[in-house]
């Protein structure tokens, strides 16, 4: 599977055209249907506001069609709806689902487009990412490193929940170039 | 699988087992366990377990940002939420902890509740609750 890691527009960064400004709007609108989704789900460990981060699906995905740049959008507008719709905005949880959104990406914009690694490998180590960011910013929330215990458990759960998103992802890119949106833009 | 796939898998499940196994070392000692109350901004509660009201006796309260918590310790099974002033009720579906190191968190009531080990010269002078309920 082709990430394109292209500059985004040969005109300059400020102009999105209006292939990216719809996948944009696509994936962000995706994304946002998952993380409710997701918090229909009971917690997977005694830690409120720890989600399992179903909405990386569409991170991994959108790394196939958008350069990285904008790929940060995404989740950043996700991120911050999310908040508003689930109403969870502002509290604990929303600040919990940005550590885990952001240090994800990060960590994921690192392994993609990587010849040695599979979108499988990137969802997983994204997976990882993002269970350790949540629990990092649940310890800054109540300022005590105790809840580090779970890290563990949060590890091994990140490998089903990482092999999940992967190949959902992949299915997902294969569903989107067969309709005609290619891998590059 | 990429190859490197492989190696990410390997580096996630490493890095959980020797955290796992780290803690089981670090929370087999024999010496007696504390339960640690913390919330922020706050000095740190510890009360050696042996001290504390046993089972039907007593719970007691713990004020925390969302009213607060109710915890009771049964010596067979551990120490236990059982009720909170919270939406989530995550802390009570914890259930008992009694191993040191494990803990039960709250984040609507900003409170931590861990078992840790004492070691010989705990803070045993302090055992400030806010209240003995019987």
């Amino acid at each position: 599977m082709a990430f394109s890691n292209k500059k985004a527009a040969p005109g300059g960064k400020q102009s999105l055209s209006v292939k990216e400004t719809l996948l944009l709007a696509l994936f962000v609108a995706m994304s946002l249907a998952l993380s409710a989704v997701e918090s229909l789900i009971p917690p997977f460990i005694p830690l409120p506001g720890v989600k399992l981060g179903l909405a990386n699906i569409i991170t991994l995905t959108a790394f196939g069609f958008l350069p990285r740049k904008q790929v940060f959008l995404v989740v950043v507008m996700r991120l911050f709806l999310a908040g508003l719709v689930l109403g969870t905005f502002l509290t604990p949880a929303f600040w919990i689902s940005w550590g885990g959104g952001l240090i994800s990406f990060f960590v994921m914009a690192i392994f993609t487009g990587r010849k040695s690694v599979s979108i499988v490998g990137v969802s997983l180590a994204g997976a990882a990412a993002h269970h350790g960011g949540q629990l990092l910013m649940v310890a800054l929330l109540l300022s005590n490193t105790g809840v580090f215990y779970y890290l563990p458990w949060l590890f091994l759960s990140a490998v089903p929940v990482g092999l999940f998103t992967g190949f959902s992802a992949k299915s997902a890119i294969q569903a989107l170039s067969n309709s005609g949106i290619n891998g590059t833009i | 699988m990429a190859k490197t796939d492989r190696r990410i898998l390997a580096g996630i499940l490493a890095a959980a087992l020797i955290l796992l196994v780290f803690q089981y070392f670090a929370g087999s000692g024999s010496s007696e366990l504390a339960l640690e109350v913390s919330r922020p901004g706050e000095e740190r509660l510890r009360i050696p377990i042996s001290s504390l009201p046993q089972g039907e006796q007593g719970r007691w309260h713990i004020e925390g940002a969302a009213g607060g918590v109710y915890l009771s310790y049964w010596p067979e099974q551990g120490v236990h939420v059982d009720r909170a002033d919270c939406p989530d009720q995550a802390c009570v579906k914890t259930g008992f902890i009694n191993k040191a190191g494990q803990s039960i968190v709250c984040v609507p009531n900003q409170i931590i509740i861990r078992l840790v080990a004492l070691d010989g010269q705990g803070d045993r002078g302090k055992e400030e609750l806010d209240g003995i309920l019987k």
